[in-house]
C-alpha cells in the first residue's frame, strides 16, 4: 500500500499514460479507431514493435486508481488540503465509473425502417452465427469465437452439425466464372462466389464477415460446403427432417424485453442548403400490449429500462424508405462521470480559492467590468434623403437581407463571401464587395470585364490557354471564353474520381464551378433589367414601344406573341433590318434560361405560408409565390437598376432605401433588422483587424520603451491592450448576437475566443504584478492568435450554420467555452514559462522577480488545469448525451485529455518536488505545443467524429511551430544545464 | 479517521443516489405533437383594383366586399387550366353568390381566349358569378401579382384581404369557402 501511494509511482504512471495516449491517437490514422482503441486503450499489454510487452492503459489506470486510493487513506487530512482531497475523490469516482462501463456496458445499434419494428440491438463489432427455425422463429446462436475453431457446432435444436472451415473478418467476394466447373459438394452462395480474405477496413463497422462451413446432416443432398456472409441478399436455408432452417452470419444481437416501432423519421435541413439541422425519430415503444409514443432526437435520447436510445444517423433503404439508426447503450456506470465532474469542479475551485484568493477575486472583478461594455448600441437607420449626392452610396443596398447557407444575412455579407470565393479577398482594389455585387447584378457588361477571378496557379492559367496577367486576376469574359474552348478536357476531369486528379486539374474544376455560380448570380435580377432596346422606329411601333425605350423581360413577355409573329414573317438572318427582330427573339430565349437562377434568395416567404424558404426572383415566378408585394419589390429593383445604369446617385439612394424597407416589411417577424444592422457594421468595421493592430501597437510600444523600464511606455501599451481587448470583445459580442449562439463553434471562432481569454488573463497578471509582464504576454497572445484568425477568415464565410450535433447552445456554451478557456490559460502559462526561461538565462540575479514569475506559472497552470479538466469531462457528458458514450478515444477527445494529463504531470511533479523549477518551466513552455497539437493537430489525422475543424495547409505551420518551440526549450535547457554543471565544477 | 469515514460515506451515498436515480428514472417519454398547423394569419388588404370584363363591364374589388373573390389566372393553351375549369365553375355556382370568380386570361390573343370560353360555357348555358377578363399587356398577372405560370389563384376573403395563393390546380370540389366569407 505504501508503495502504491508513492508519488513517483503516480508520476511515472501519468507519464506512461500520456505516451500511450499519443501513440494510440497517432495509430488511429493507420489502424482505425476501433483497433487502435483495442490495442492501446482497453488492453492489458501493448506489444511494442510486436515483441516487447509493455503495460497497456488498463493496468496503468488501475495503478493510478489504487495509488490515489492508498494516498487518500494514508496521508493525514488537513483543512488546507480540502480542495485536493475532493479533486482526487472525484478522479477516483471517474476511474471507477470507467471501469464499470468497460466491464458491464452493452452497446449497439437499432436499425428500424419506417413502419418497421425491432426488439433487438445489433452489436457494432461482435458477430454471431444463428440457426433459425423458420416455422417457430426460435433460434440458437454461436459466438464469433467458436467460429474460428474447427470444432463442429451441434445442438439438439437442429439435426445437422456445422463444422466451420474458415472464418473471414472481412471477406472479398469474387464471382465464379460461368464456364468454370464448380465442385459438386458446394452449395448455395458458395457456387456463385469464391471467398478470400480482404484487408481489414479502417472503420471496423465497414468490415463484412464471411464463413465457409461443412454440413453433415440427415439429408444426403444437403451435405457439403456452404459459404455465408453478412447481409446476404438471399437467406441460406437448410431442410432437415421436414423442417426448414435459416443459417445466417450477422452482427451479434441482444434481445430487449420490449420493441420499438418507427412511425416517422424526419431530417431537417437549413433552408436553402443540404446542411442537416436536426434528425428526429417518432417511435412507439411497445411492451406487453401497452404502447407509448416517444420522440428521439439529436441531444435528446429516450431512456427505458436501463437502455438509452440515441438518434445516431439514418440510412436510405433499398426501396427509398427512410431508415433510422438508433445507437443503444445500457450502462450502469452512466451517471458516474456526471457526479465526478461536479466533485472535481468543486474540488478544483476550493483548491484555487485556497491558494490564490487575490487572483480569483480580481479576475472575477475584471470579467464583471467587461460585461456591460459589450452591450450593443441602439440601432438607428440613416435617413438622409440623398439629395445632391454624386457618388453611389451602397449603404441601403448592402443591408438588403438575403437567405444564404441557411442564414439570413445582409447582402453585404453575401457579396463578401462570394467575392472571397472568386478573388480570394473580401474587396477589390477599387471597390467594396457591395459595389461589386451591385455591378454584377445591374451592369453585367462592366462586371464581366472586371478582373475578379484569382488564379494563383500558373499551371491552371496555361492549361486553358489564358494569357498570364500580373497579379493573376482574370475577368469572367476572358476566363469563360478560355474554359469554353476546353470543355472536352473539363468533362473528362469531371468523370474522373477527384482523388486521382492532380492539384491543378482539381483547381481547374473548382474554377469552372466558380464561373458557373458567378454567372448564375449575375443573372439573378435579369427579370427586371432594362435590357431590351429597339432602335428601329418601325419595329418599335409594331411592338408597341418607343424607339430607344429600354424594356425588361417582364415587359417583353407581353409582347412575345407579336414578336413571334414578326419572327415567322422575317427574312433570313444576315439580310439586314430583320436582324433586330431575330436578336430580340434570341435574347428572350437566353433570358428564359435564367429561370434556374436560384442563388440570390432575396425574396422573403410570401402568402403566410409559414415556411423559412426565401426565394430568388426567378423562383418566385416559377413557384407561383408572386404577390403584389413581390411585384412592387421588383418594380423598385427595376428603378434601382435604371438609376444605377444612368449613374443617378440620388435616385439610386432612394430606390435602394425603398427596396430595403420593402424587403424588411415582407420578411416581417422572420427577421430581426437589428441583426442585419449589426452584421453590416461588423463587416464594415472589421473589429478583429482593429484589435490586431491595437495588440501590435501595444507590443511595439513595449519594445520601444523596454520592458518595465519606463512607466509611460508601459502605461501606453496597457491602454492599447485594453482598447484591443475591448474591440475584440465587442466583435465577439456582435458575433454572438448575429449568430445567436456561443462564439466557439468553429475553429476560427475558437481562435478568436482563446485570444480574448489569453489577453484577459494576461491583464489579470498585469493587475497583480504591475510590471509590464502581463501587457507583454497579452500583446503577444492577442496579436498571434488574431493573426492566425485573419488567415482563417480569408477562407470565406466565417458564419456558417452548424451541423445537427453541434446545433445546441447549451453544450457549446458549457463544454466548448470551458475547454477553450483552458486553451487560453495554457497559452498564458506557456508564454510565462518562456519568459521565465529567458530571464533565468540572461538575468539569473533577479531572484525576486524569478520567484514571482514561477508563482505565476504555477497559478496559471492550475487555472488551466481547472478549465481543461472540467471542459473535457463536460465534453464527455455531451458525447454521452448525443452519441451514447462518455468516452470514445476519438482524436479530439484524446487531445483534450492529453492537455489534462500533461498539466497533471507537470503540476504534481512540481508540487511534489520531483520537478525543479527549470524543468518545470521547460515543461510548461512546451504546453503551447501540446495545446497546438490538441487544438489543430488532431484534425490532421482526419479520423473521428469531431470533423468540424478539418482544414488544409496547417500541417507545415504546425510542424514548424512545434519544431521551433522544442528547439528553443531544449536550447535554453542545455545552456542552463551547462552553466550549472560549470558552477558545480568551479565549486568543487 | 472520522473525516475519512464521513467522506467515504458521502461518496457511497452519492453512488447509491446515482444508481437509484437511474433505476427509478421513468422513461423520458415526450408525447408526439401534431405537426404545427399552418398559421394563416390575415393577409394585407388587397389594393382596390378595377377590372374590365370581356363585354366591357367594369368590376371593382371594392364592390365585391362581403363575397369571397377567386382571382384566377388561366390561359387558353394551358391544358391543366382547361382540365380543372369545370370543377371550378361548379364549385363557384354551388356557393350561390357567396363566391365570385374573376377568371383572368393571360392569353396574347383574345380570340383564342374567347374560343376557349365558348367551349367551357356553351352559349345555351351560363356560368353564374363568373367574370371573364382578358389581361392585355400582362398588367394584372405579371405586374400586379407576379404571375408567370398558370393556373394560379389568389384568394381574397369577404373583408377584402389577400388570404392565400394557390399555385397550380386547386382542389375545387372539396374546397371549404365558409371560413373565408367573414
Amino acid at each position: 500500500m505504501r508503495f502504491l501511494a508513492r508519488t513517483d509511482v503516480f508520476f511515472f504512471a501519468i507519464l506512461w499514460l500520456t505516451v500511450l495516449l499519443v501513440a494510440g491517437t497517432l495509430a488511429q490514422k493507420t489502424m482505425g479507431l476501433y483497433r487502435a482503441q483495442e490495442t492501446y486503450f482497453s488492453s492489458w499489454i501493448v506489444w511494442a514493435g510486436g515483441i516487447v510487452p509493455l503495460p497497456g492503459a488498463t493496468p496503468v489506470m488501475g495503478l493510478i486508481f489504487f495509488g490515489l486510493l492508498a494516498k487518500l487513506f494514508l496521508q493525514p487530512w488537513r483543512r488546507e488540503r480540502l480542495g485536493t482531497i475532493i479533486v482526487h475523490g472525484g478522479a477516483l469516482f471517474l476511474l471507477f465509473g470507467g471501469f464499470l462501463t468497460a466491464q458491464f456496458s452493452a452497446e449497439g445499434a437499432m436499425v428500424i425502417p419506417e413502419g418497421g419494428s425491432r426488439n433487438y440491438i445489433a452489436a457494432y463489432h461482435a458477430r454471431e452465427l444463428a440457426v433459425t427455425d423458420v416455422e417457430t422463429g426460435a433460434e440458437i446462436v454461436f459466438s464469433q469465437r467458436v467460429l474460428k475453431d474447427s470444432a463442429p457446432l451441434s445442438d439438439s435444436f437442429f439435426p445437422f452439425p456445422i463444422k466451420p472451415i474458415s472464418y473471414f473478418s472481412n471477406v472479398a467476394l469474387e464471382r465464379r466464372e460461368e464456364s468454370a466447373a464448380v465442385p459438386d459438394d458446394l452449395h448455395g452462395m458458395a457456387r456463385v462466389f469464391r471467398m478470400t480474405d480482404a484487408p481489414r477496413e479502417r472503420e471496423d463497422e465497414m468490415n463484412r464477415a464471411g464463413l465457409i462451413f461443412q454440413l453433415d446432416g440427415p439429408e444426403e443432398s444437403e451435405n457439403g460446403r456452404y459459404a455465408i456472409f453478412e447481409s446476404m441478399p438471399i437467406d441460406q436455408t437448410i431442410t432437415a427432417n421436414g423442417r426448414e432452417y435459416i443459417i445466417s452470419l450477422r452482427k451479434k444481437r441482444t434481445y430487449l424485453p420490449f420493441s420499438i416501432r418507427l412511425l416517422d423519421f424526419e431530417k431537417q435541413v437549413y433552408p436553402g442548403t443540404n446542411t442537416p439541422r436536426a434528425y428526429r425519430s417518432d417511435v412507439v415503444l411497445a411492451e406487453d400490449g401497452r404502447e407509448w409514443p416517444a420522440r428521439i432526437q439529436m441531444n435528446q435520447p429516450l431512456r427505458y429500462k436501463g437502455y438509452t436510445f440515441y438518434q445516431s444517423s439514418f440510412l436510405q433503404g433499398p426501396a427509398g424508405e427512410e431508415v433510422t439508426v438508433l445507437a443503444t447503450v445500457k450502462n450502469i456506470g452512466r451517471l458516474f462521470p456526471y457526479i465526478a465532474s461536479i466533485i472535481i469542479c468543486i474540488g478544483l475551485l476550493i483548491h484555487l480559492v485556497q491558494r490564490l484568493p487575490p487572483l480569483i477575486g480580481k479576475a472575477a472583478l475584471l470579467f464583471l467590468l467587461c460585461l456591460p461594455l459589450g452591450v450593443p448600441g441602439q440601432a438607428c437607420a440613416e435617413t438622409h434623403d440623398g439629395e445632391g449626392m454624386t457618388v453611389l452610396s451602397y449603404d441601403s443596398f448592402a443591408r438588403i437581407p438575403v437567405l444564404h447557407e441557411g442564414r439570413i444575412k445582409p447582402l453585404d455579407t453575401f457579396a463578401r463571401d462570394f467575392l472571397t470565393t472568386f478573388s480570394g479577398r473580401a474587396s477589390l482594389p477599387d471597390m467594396t464587395a457591395a459595389a461589386w455585387m451591385a455591378e454584377l447584378l445591374f451592369d453585367q457588361k462592366a462586371a464581366y470585364r472586371r478582373p475578379v477571378f484569382d488564379i494563383p496557379n500558373p499551371d491552371v492559367v496555361s492549361a486553358i490557354g489564358l494569357a498570364p496577367r500580373k497579379g493573376h486576376h482574370y475577368s469572367f469574359l476572358a476566363l469563360s471564353q478560355a474554359l469554353r474552348k476546353n470543355m472536352p478536357m473539363l468533362r473528362s476531369f469531371q468523370e474522373t474520381p477527384r482523388e486521382s486528379l492532380s492539384a491543378a486539374q482539381g483547381q481547374l474544376l473548382d474554377l469552372y464551378a466558380k464561373t458557373l455560380s458567378y454567372f448564375e448570380i449575375s443573372r439573378s435580377l435579369s427579370l427586371i433589367l432594362p435590357d431590351f432596346v429597339v432602335g428601329d422606329p418601325e419595329l418599335a411601333k409594331k411592338l408597341g414601344m418607343a424607339p430607344g425605350q429600354a424594356l425588361t423581360y417582364q415587359d417583353m413577355i407581353a409582347k412575345r406573341a407579336t414578336l413571334g409573329g414578326l419572327i415567322t414573317d422575317s427574312n433570313a438572318p444576315g439580310t439586314g433590318k430583320d436582324d433586330e427582330v431575330l436578336r430580340l427573339g434570341f435574347m428572350l430565349q437566353l433570358f428564359d434560361k435564367d429561370r434556374a437562377s436560384a442563388i440570390l434568395r432575396i425574396v422573403p416567404p410570401q402568402w403566410n405560408r409559414g415556411g423559412e424558404e426565401w426565394l430568388s426572383p426567378w423562383q418566385v415566378l416559377e413557384s407561383g409565390a408572386g404577390s403584389p408585394e413581390t411585384a412592387s419589390f421588383f418594380e423598385t429593383l427595376n428603378r434601382a437598376a435604371r438609376a444605377y445604369r444612368s449613374g443617378d446617385a440620388a435616385a439610386w439612394h432612394k430606390e435602394t432605401q425603398t427596396a430595403f424597407a420593402e424587403s424588411i416589411a415582407m420578411a416581417g417577424q422572420t427577421l430581426t433588422p437589428l441583426r442585419l444592422f449589426i452584421e453590416y457594421h461588423y463587416n464594415q468595421l472589421n473589429p478583429f483587424h482593429i484589435s490586431l493592430s491595437l495588440y501590435g501597437a501595444a507590443f511595439m510600444t513595449l519594445l520601444v520603451g523596454g520592458i518595465g523600464l519606463r512607466r509611460q511606455s508601459r502605461f501606453a501599451a496597457l491602454v492599447f491592450l485594453c482598447l484591443g481587448a475591448l474591440v475584440h470583445f465587442a466583435g465577439l459580442a456582435a458575433r454572438i448576437y448575429i449568430m445567436a449562439r456561443p462564439p466557439v463553434a468553429t475553429l476560427y471562432e475558437s481562435v478568436l475566443f482563446v485570444g480574448l481569454i489569453g489577453v484577459l488573463f494576461a491583464l489579470v497578471i498585469e493587475w497583480r504584478g504591475r510590471n509590464g509582464l502581463g501587457v507583454l504576454i497579452g500583446a503577444l497572445i492577442g496579436a498571434t492568435l488574431q493573426f492566425i484568425g485573419t488567415r482563417y477568415a480569408a477562407e470565406g464565410d466565417t458564419m456558417g450554420m452548424l451541423v445537427a450535433v453541434l446545433n445546441t447552445n447549451f453544450w457549446l456554451a458549457t463544454h466548448v467555452v470551458t475547454i477553450t478557456i483552458g486553451y487560453g490559460c495554457c497559452l498564458v502559462a506557456g508564454v510565462l514559462a518562456h519568459l521565465y526561461l529567458l530571464m533565468r538565462l540572461f538575468a539569473p540575479e533577479e531572484t525576486d522577480r524569478l520567484g514571482a514569475l514561477a508563482g505565476n506559472i504555477l497559478a496559471a497552470g492550475l487555472v488551466a488545469l481547472l478549465f481543461a479538466t472540467v471542459g473535457t469531462i463536460l465534453g464527455g457528458i455531451w458525447a454521452d448525451q448525443s452519441w451514447g458514450r462518455f468516452w470514445g478515444w476519438d482524436p479530439k477527445e484524446n487531445g483534450a485529455m492529453l492537455i489534462c494529463l500533461w498539466l497533471i504531470f507537470l503540476l504534481h511533479g512540481r508540487i511534489a518536488g520531483k520537478l525543479k523549477p527549470v524543468p518545470f518551466a521547460m515543461g510548461m513552455a512546451l504546453t503551447t505545443v501540446v495545446v497546438a497539437l490538441a487544438w489543430f493537430g488532431v484534425n490532421l489525422l482526419g479520423v473521428g467524429l469531431h470533423s468540424y475543424g478539418f482544414t488544409k495547409g496547417i500541417a507545415l505551420n504546425l510542424a514548424l511551430f512545434s519544431g521551433a518551440e522544442i528547439l528553443f526549450v531544449a536550447g535554453i535547457g542545455l545552456a542552463l544545464w551547462r552553466r550549472t554543471a560549470g558552477a558545480r565544477e568551479a565549486g568543487t | 479517521m472520522r473525516p475519512k469515514i464521513i467522506a467515504f460515506a458521502v461518496l457511497l451515498l452519492l453512488a447509491g443516489a446515482a444508481a437509484s436515480y437511474d433505476w427509478w428514472h421513468r422513461p423520458a417519454l415526450t408525447a408526439i405533437q401534431a405537426p404545427a398547423q399552418m398559421v394563416s394569419k390575415e393577409g394585407p388588404l388587397a389594393a382596390d383594383r378595377v377590372f374590365t370584363d370581356t363585354k366591357g363591364t367594369v368590376v371593382s374589388l371594392k364592390d365585391l366586399r362581403g363575397r369571397v373573390v377567386l382571382l384566377h389566372f388561366w390561359a387558353s393553351w394551358c391544358a391543366t387550366c382547361l382540365a380543372e375549369f369545370p370543377d371550378l365553375l361548379r364549385a363557384v355556382a354551388a356557393q350561390g353568390g357567396d363566391v365570385v370568380l374573376l377568371a383572368v386570361s393571360i392569353d396574347d390573343d383574345p380570340s383564342a381566349m374567347n374560343r376557349a370560353i365558348d367551349r367551357l360555357v356553351p352559349p345555351e348555358s351560363e356560368a353564374p358569378h363568373t367574370v371573364w377578363i382578358w389581361d392585355e399587356g400582362k398588367d394584372i398577372s405579371l405586374r400586379g401579382f407576379n404571375v408567370l405560370r398558370t393556373p394560379e389563384t389568389v384568394v381574397i376573403d369577404g373583408a377584402g384581404r389577400l388570404r392565400d395563393k394557390i399555385a397550380g390546380p386547386g382542389d375545387w370540389a372539396t374546397m371549404d369557402f365558409t371560413a373565408l366569407s367573414g
